[in-house]
């Protein structure tokens, strides 16, 4: 490694008009760290399924025998459609785990990492990558899932599933944004990390992952308008079975994502010098 | 080009109480504040001063040992050059690139095999894949671990995982050395291969900064050393002046 770097200066009073470029710094030198992120994410994942036989695949296998044991309780006990019902609990399923490994372990995420970061002088943003990293990993393993579910169902492939990629963008910021600023709360305020756990099981039932939103009553739409993870979810989910997510759906998701990448280059730029005091 | 220059830096350490910890608590302590006073901030909070108004230029060529009784300062004023701890008050930089061995273990995965961690242990020192994998074989061979690179770090023994820590840490090219304690590993005869090696690493390094508490080593590798005396500077000098002032301290008090 004999290429130099670059000057590192610290200074208690960090200047006030520049805090989001420093915060947008920290976050790219997180990402120039991606090495780090990698080894971290497949190390995780590797320790907790080590010396079992089939490994990692006991992700796939736990999620398709929830779907396979929640469609069929839908279809025999409510009497909903197969065809419809099943795609949607085993997509909606899928991107859930996803999304609420995202935020559960996302209030860990420094915690977790306390030994390094005090060891180490590097971006504490790195460990919000591995994290993310990580969750892709699983995600891709039930990502098999999916792809069987939409071939025998019938769904195939349209134009609209193309939509999946921007909005998986969308969701893969606001996700390290999410991640982040919890990361640094729970560090802070360790009652916070039981709080987003229970917190997380609430939403999981007023977001629709096992119903639809045409189950609510009439009156009751509100309920998934105002839960950003339920528009997620939607702007996810709705690509993958073929149809386009509504345009009042990415418009929401915009606009969180964006205000949730100018706190966090805020608090990245601002609070994140006291991060490795709170420890 | 490497130079270290601190301005003035105090670090001090908040000590949360359960209390405190909650956001409950916080909350409670803000409006309480605003409320008339009946809970003040300072109630709960506790600060721990680590470092006091501590102002230090590093040239190129610098070798200086850090030395002080426990809780002088010299871990936290090592974390603050490695870049883990900003500073509360004043201002650091730091021109170069810093490697602090303050855990030489720190990235290792003890499920993996001894080449793994090798790799694992490079890139967490600022290598890339490439890298690591081409000084792999000459760190290797420098352990002498042989067959037992192959297995899980798991069933080294406390030598050997040091002996393969200690060989990818003296295998980098650091513009700014930080270390805790000197690194030592193994029998006499490995220890004569290590001494070498070290000597190497320290020569490709431009500034170093060592705490030890043992004068033989500091006096073999410094030549300058700061004495920190409770997170402030006592005396700053050269190597044989500052040690003698602080050993006449410990005399003085003798249960020091």
């Amino acid at each position: 490694m004999p290429e130099s770097s670059p000057p590192v200066a610290h200074s208690s009073a960090a200047p006030a008009g520049n805090v989001l470029g420093a915060g947008a710094r920290e976050c790219m030198a997180g990402l120039a760290q991606w090495r780090i992120a990698h080894l971290d994410g497949v190390a995780v994942l590797r320790r907790r399924y080590a010396r079992s036989r089939l490994g990692q695949f006991w992700l796939t296998l736990s999620t398709g025998a929830s779907i396979a044991a929640l469609g069929a309780v839908w279809t025999l006990l409510w009497k909903q459609p197969a065809a419809e019902i099943f795609p949607y609990i085993a997509v909606s399923l899928v991107l859930w785990n996803f999304i609420n490994a995202v935020i559960t372990e996302g209030a860990n995420v420094f915690v977790n990492h306390a030994h390094a970061l005090q060891h180490q002088g590097m971006a504490v943003s790195t460990w919000v990558y591995a994290l993310l990293y990580r969750c892709v990993l699983v995600l891709a393993h039930d990502a098999v899932i999916v792809v069987a579910v939409i071939a025998v169902f019938g769904i195939g492939l349209h134009a609209q599933t193309l939509l999946f990629i921007p909005a998986f963008a969308l969701a893969l910021v606001a996700g390290f944004c999410a991640a982040y600023l919890l990361g640094m709360l729970c560090t802070r305020y360790r009652d916070m990390i039981l709080f987003t756990a229970t917190a997380m099981q609430l939403l999981f039932y007023i977001t629709p992952v096992l119903w639809k939103r045409d189950f609510l009553p009439e009156g009751f739409d509100w309920i998934t308008q105002v839960n950003p993870l339920a528009t997620f979810l939607s702007i996810l989910r709705e690509p993958l079975l073929g149809r386009a997510p509504a345009l009042e759906a990415w418009g929401l998701s915009a606009l969180c994502t964006a205000l949730l990448l100018l706190v966090t280059l805020y608090a990245a730029g601002r609070v994140r010098r006291r991060l490795v005091y709170w420890i | 080009m490497a130079r270290i220059v601190l301005d003035n830096v105090g670090v001090e350490f908040p000590v949360y109480s359960p209390r405190s910890r909650s956001l409950r608590a916080a909350l409670a302590t803000q409006l309480g504040g605003t409320l008339g006073g009946l809970l003040t901030r300072s109630e709960n909070l506790v600060t721990v001063r680590a470092l006091h108004e501590l102002s230090l230029t590093l040239e190129e060529g610098e070798r200086l040992a850090l030395i002080g009784a426990n809780g002088a300062g010299k871990t936290t004023l090592l974390r603050v050059l490695a870049g883990v701890y900003p500073p509360v008050h004043g201002s650091v930089r730091i021109e170069g690139k810093v490697a602090a061995f303050t855990d030489i273990t720190l990235g290792m995965d003890l499920e993996d095999s001894g080449w793994d961690n090798i790799i694992y242990r490079c890139v967490f020192l600022g290598m890339d894949f490439g890298q690591a994998r081409a000084l792999a074989p000459e760190i290797a061979a420098f352990t002498e671990l042989g067959d037992y690179l192959d297995v899980p770090v798991r069933t080294y023994s406390q030598g050997m995982l040091l002996r393969l820590a200690f060989a990818v840490a003296t295998a980098i090219h650091p513009d700014i050395l930080v270390m805790d304690e000197m690194i030592a590993v193994g029998d006499a005869r490995f220890a004569e291969r290590a001494g070498a090696r070290v000597d190497e690493l320290f020569d490709r390094s431009k500034i170093l900064v060592m705490a030890s508490h043992n004068p033989a080593i500091l006096k073999r590798y410094c030549r300058n050393a700061l004495w920190l005396d409770h997170g402030r500077v006592r005396a700053l000098g050269p190597m044989a002046d500052v040690l003698d002032q602080y050993e006449a301290s410990l005399r003085a008090q003798p249960q020091g």
